[in-house]
């Protein structure tokens, strides 16, 4: 069978008005997959590839030759992270003189395997889809004509495939879901010198893991995991909701003690990572989903924004924040999560702000990654809230007033700037408040 | 207006054989303007109102009860019903409801254990939660409390083998009228078609689920993206597993819909029982974190009761059985007189304390053990597949004597040739005829004690039957070759006729009940089974006092 893909027509006007430029353009097809056809819900151009920062110079680019590969792939790399679950980037455009697909170009094949690898890194992303054949459109800018093939990274193999751009939008469902941590995970004297960042790392570990036999209420009933999500309303004749009003997805995870070894035991522990707050999630599924498919979407969602956001917050950490093996407590704010909406669509993608942060800060990233303008702030919903971290502070100290030692609150603030030469810069506004360190020395 | 009353058959028997007065409190389960009284407990004290929550969700005080040797006055209660019970050679059992402070009789439907569970169903409730806290009496108290706060509203159920849930919000996976009943019957037909022992009880297995995730309307002002709150303090904690295990009782006619209330209210009695036990125990091993054990939850359905009763007990903890151990093998003739041991404390023990306080409670004879560990109910499924087969004798074709008919008290293992991958065809028919006995022994919670005999089989009918109302221990008898368990017998005293229930170990097939029942391994014989020319032993296994 040949791969398909639709597209909506906005999206064609999109490569056309690339191609009026004489400069080559690549950039990231963003979408679902499903296992009759591919939903691609936007094209974002790679940003300029400029290595020279300072100078802000925009060389053009003439040829697919001049983007490198790994730049690419690091677009591929924060634009997964602000793709809802269930969506992926899906492949590449370009916008050339000449035909790239006949002969395949070997430059295309090399972008997308550092695609994939690079995707590889983090699997908490969950950036490369099941079928990790990718599809690539070049879209002639002598002609105006498009062709399409797909290419598989792990086989080499190429294969044809097709595109239709159609005028009527994609009728998608939305899923909401409020994912609640609430949990504190004690550290084992042993591991107590790791960093924060093993520690989290091992603490998705388990999440992922219980995520495994959770079982997925759809607006309070579980349904059979071959039923299609397109069917739900129907059978609820009673409900007299909105049709496409978001289907509220709760989460049960089974009473079992897996984790722990012993039946009972008395263990020292080197100290503890409290996680609290939750995560927003919300997914879009094309009418064809099945519930199986809807529950992994929502799993990789929660699990992509919260590995998202550490990622962020790890880059943004200076050196010594990293885990020094000194007795710090402090308290860690990743970026929240906002939802922003597609033009010409009603599927929203996230943004993470980091404290401080408003919504012009979104604009700019957005623009940068995903080439869309958002004007109005009212398209920028900031869902889940900051923490009031004096309260968070006072609750602690409470806790520990009895240790009988003063503690400080120390705010530091600082500029980060991504790294790896990358053009994007983020303002990054970090607040962490160190309680004193050696308290029972 | 006025309920129906029913009381069980078991507590209407414990209560006329009785001899002393005394004064106790009733037990029952209320159901569509019906009464039922299943369970009693004497005495009015701390204790006494303690015990409810011993017995399975939704059975709950619903009375009292007097023995008295006169007939007059009453006592002053606000309990709604009374029941009087004047000793007497056939005492006089008497119920009053009591509407406005004046005792109105009521008339009583007895009611029988078969009748009972036709009309009520058990289900069974499994969880394991986490207890993570400072290893001290009062943070242990605290985060019991605090585990009961997580369940409000944030917990699911899933009956197991289906897919029916019960969410906090409704049903799932079945209709949305449907009752308790109805599952029963969808999870009955699942199961082994032929394994229908008239003792084993409808019990529905559901699992437990929390709920992780939070409406999507429900406060947002409390709620904030997610933050790591990072504390390097050395610290010491318990890390213990409960494994929940609570029964409630549930009319099968009860709206589906309403369990999901009952269940959490069973584990909440389940945490209170877990609670004791868990404080109990800390306190004996004195903050000694080497000693500190977890709490294990045990059901037992003793017969003179006709419910099951629940207990929490410390893994660690002796049962103290017996102050010494009797094992006599007492053959016909020859006397081997084989071991004698004595436990090395002979002291009672708090365990042993508790169970006769319990015996004594529950009006329970205290000549067997009933709340051992051993004694355990089994569920179905808690057997294993391969494993000898218990009391295959239930379900057998009754008996036509007309007789009175004693059987073996409790469950025992079907040992038989060719079990355990060891061909013993032709000649282990004894050593498995001893190994069923030694099972029962220890399943019933005692020792080994193997003495008397008998010759002339046939013509030891009143004698059989002594035993088996007396002991309640299987007999095992060889003779020539063959060696035989017998399990009951039915014995007629006007025509002096009599009948077997016996097992045979020379069976060689895996563990299928329909077949051994079938083709007579196990069931009623005549005298004519015993050869009339062969010379029999007998071993008539003595049982210790003991609970």
């Amino acid at each position: 069978m040949v791969r398909s893909a639709v597209a909506e027509e906005s999206l064609l006007n999109y490569l056309v008005n690339l191609a009026k430029s004489d400069v080559c353009s690549v950039g990231l097809i963003l979408g679902q997959p499903s296992p009759t056809r591919d939903y691609v819900i936007h094209f974002a151009k790679t940003p300029p590839c400029d290595e020279d920062k300072q100078s802000l110079k925009v060389k053009p680019v003439r040829s697919i030759n001049d983007y490198l590969d790994v730049w690419v792939a690091d677009h591929a790399k924060h634009a997964t992270r602000m793709l809802p679950g269930g969506m992926y980037v899906l492949g590449i455009f370009v916008v050339s003189q000449d035909d790239l697909l006949a002969p395949f170009s070997p430059k295309i094949k090399s972008i997308l395997n550092k695609i994939h690898k690079q995707l590889s890194i983090n699997n908490f992303l969950h950036g490369n889809p099941d079928n990790s054949e990718r599809i690539v459109v070049n879209l002639s800018s002598k002609t105006l004509t498009y062709a399409i093939k797909c290419y598989d990274p792990t086989t080499s193999i190429v294969r044809p495939a097709e595109l239709k751009f159609q005028p009527k939008p994609t009728k998608w469902k939305q899923l909401e879901c409020r994912y609640e941590l609430n949990q504190v995970f004690p550290l084992p004297e042993n591991d107590i010198d790791f960093s924060l960042k093993q520690h989290m790392t091992d603490i998705m570990e388990m999440l992922k893991v219980n995520l495994k036999s959770a079982i997925f209420a759809l607006d309070g009933e579980i349904r059979e995991p071959d039923e299609h999500i397109e069917g739900l309303d129907k059978k609820k004749k009673l409900q007299t909701k909105l049709n496409d009003a978001p289907i509220s997805v709760s989460v049960y995870l089974p009473c079992d003690c897996k984790e722990i070894s012993q039946p009972v035991n008395v263990l020292n522990y080197g100290g503890h990572i409290k996680l609290t707050g939750q995560v927003a999630c919300k997914i879009w599924l094309n009418p064809k989903a099945t519930v199986r498919a809807a529950t992994k979407a929502l799993t990789e969602d929660l699990v992509r924004s919260l590995a998202a956001r550490l990622d962020m917050h790890w880059d943004s950490l200076i050196e010594e924040e990293h885990g020094s093996p000194e007795d710090t407590n402090s308290i860690h704010e990743p970026p929240r999560r906002v939802l922003v909406q597609l033009p010409n669509s009603e599927v929203t993608l996230s943004d993470y702000l980091f404290p401080g942060e408003g919504p012009q800060e979104a604009q700019i990233s957005l623009q940068e990654l995903l080439d869309i303008r958002v004007a109005e702030k009212d398209t920028i919903k900031d869902i889940e809230g900051q923490a009031d971290l004096v309260d968070m502070y006072n609750e602690t100290l409470e806790s520990e007033s009895h240790e009988g030692a003063g503690k400080q609150p120390e705010t530091s603030k600082m500029m980060y700037i991504l790294g790896l030469g990358v053009a994007f810069t983020v303002l990054v506004v970090s607040i962490i408040i160190h309680l004193l360190r050696t308290y029972y020395v | 207006m006025k309920p129906t009353l029913k009381i069980s058959e078991t507590v209407i028997n414990r209560l006329t054989s009785v001899r002393e007065p005394c004064l106790g409190n009733l037990f029952g389960v209320f159901y569509n303007k019906t009464q039922y009284i299943i369970g009693l407990c004497l005495h009015f004290d701390d204790e006494n109102s303690q015990i409810v929550q011993h017995f399975p969700t939704e059975v709950e005080l619903c009375g009292i009860f007097e023995l008295k040797d006169t007939i007059e006055n009453v006592i002053i209660t606000d309990n709604p019903l009374y029941l009087k019970v004047t000793i007497g050679a056939i005492s006089d059992v008497q119920a009053s409801f009591i509407v406005n402070n004046k005792l109105e009789a009521a008339t009583i439907d007895i009611l029988t254990e078969e009748y009972l569970y036709s009309q009520f169903l058990h289900i069974r409730l499994k969880a394991q939660l986490p207890l993570i806290c400072n290893p001290a009496e009062d943070n242990i108290k605290d985060a019991l409390q605090e585990l009961r706060q997580h369940f409000e509203g944030k917990v699911a159920f899933q009956c197991q083998k289906e897919h029916v849930f019960l969410l906090e919000n409704g049903i799932n996976g079945i209709s949305s009228d449907s009752t308790v009943g109805d599952l029963c019957k969808q999870q009955l037909m699942g199961n082994d078609a032929f394994n229908k022992n008239n003792t084993t009880l409808d019990v529905l297995q559901v699992d437990m689920f929390k709920k992780v995730s939070q409406e999507v309307i429900t406060e947002p002002k409390k709620n904030h993206a997610p933050i790591l709150c990072v504390d390097k303090k050395k610290y010491e904690s318990l890390v213990m597993v409960l494994n929940l295990d609570a029964l409630s009782l549930i009319h099968r006619n009860l709206p589906l819909k309403n369990v999901y209330e009952i269940l959490v209210s069973s584990l909440y009695r389940n945490i209170v029982i877990i609670k004791r036990t868990i404080l109990k125990h800390f306190q004996q091993s004195g903050g000694d974190h080497s000693k500190i054990s977890y709490p294990e939850i045990f059901h037992f359905y003793p017969q003179e009761c006709g419910h099951f009763v629940t207990r929490v007990y410390s893994k660690n903890e002796s049962e103290c059985s017996l102050g010494t151990k009797n094992m006599i093998l007492n053959w016909n003739k020859v006397r081997h007189f084989v071991t004698r041991v004595y436990s090395k404390n002979e002291s009672e023990c708090s365990l042993e304390r508790d169970r006769k306080n319990l015996h004594s409670r529950l009006l329970l004879s205290p000549t067997h053990p009933i709340f051992r560990r051993v004694n355990k109910y089994l569920f179905k499924g808690e057997h294993h597949n391969n494993s000898p087969l218990i009391n295959p004798h239930e379900g057998v074709k009754p008996t036509t004597n007309g007789g009175d008919i004693g059987i073996a008290r409790g469950i025992y293992k079907y040992y038989h040739y060719n079990q355990d991958k060891m061909e013993d065809n032709g000649w282990g028919c004894a050593y498995r005829s001893l190994q069923t006995l030694a099972s029962w022994f220890h399943l019933q919670g005692n020792g080994l004690d193997l003495p008397n005999s008998g010759e002339e089989v046939a013509a030891k009918g009143p004698e059989l039957l002594n035993h088996f109302q007396m002991h309640g221990s299987p007999i095992m008898i060889g003779g020539g070759v063959l060696a035989h368990t017998i399990l009951g017998v039915d014995y007629n005293r006007q025509t002096g006729s009599i009948k077997f229930l016996i097992l045979d170990p020379h069976y060689v097939g895996n563990e299928n009940l329909q077949v051994i029942q079938n083709k007579g391994w196990v069931g009623w014989k005549g005298p004519e089974f015993w050869d009339k020319t062969a010379y029999y032993n007998m071993c008539l296994p003595q049982v210790p006092r003991c609970v």
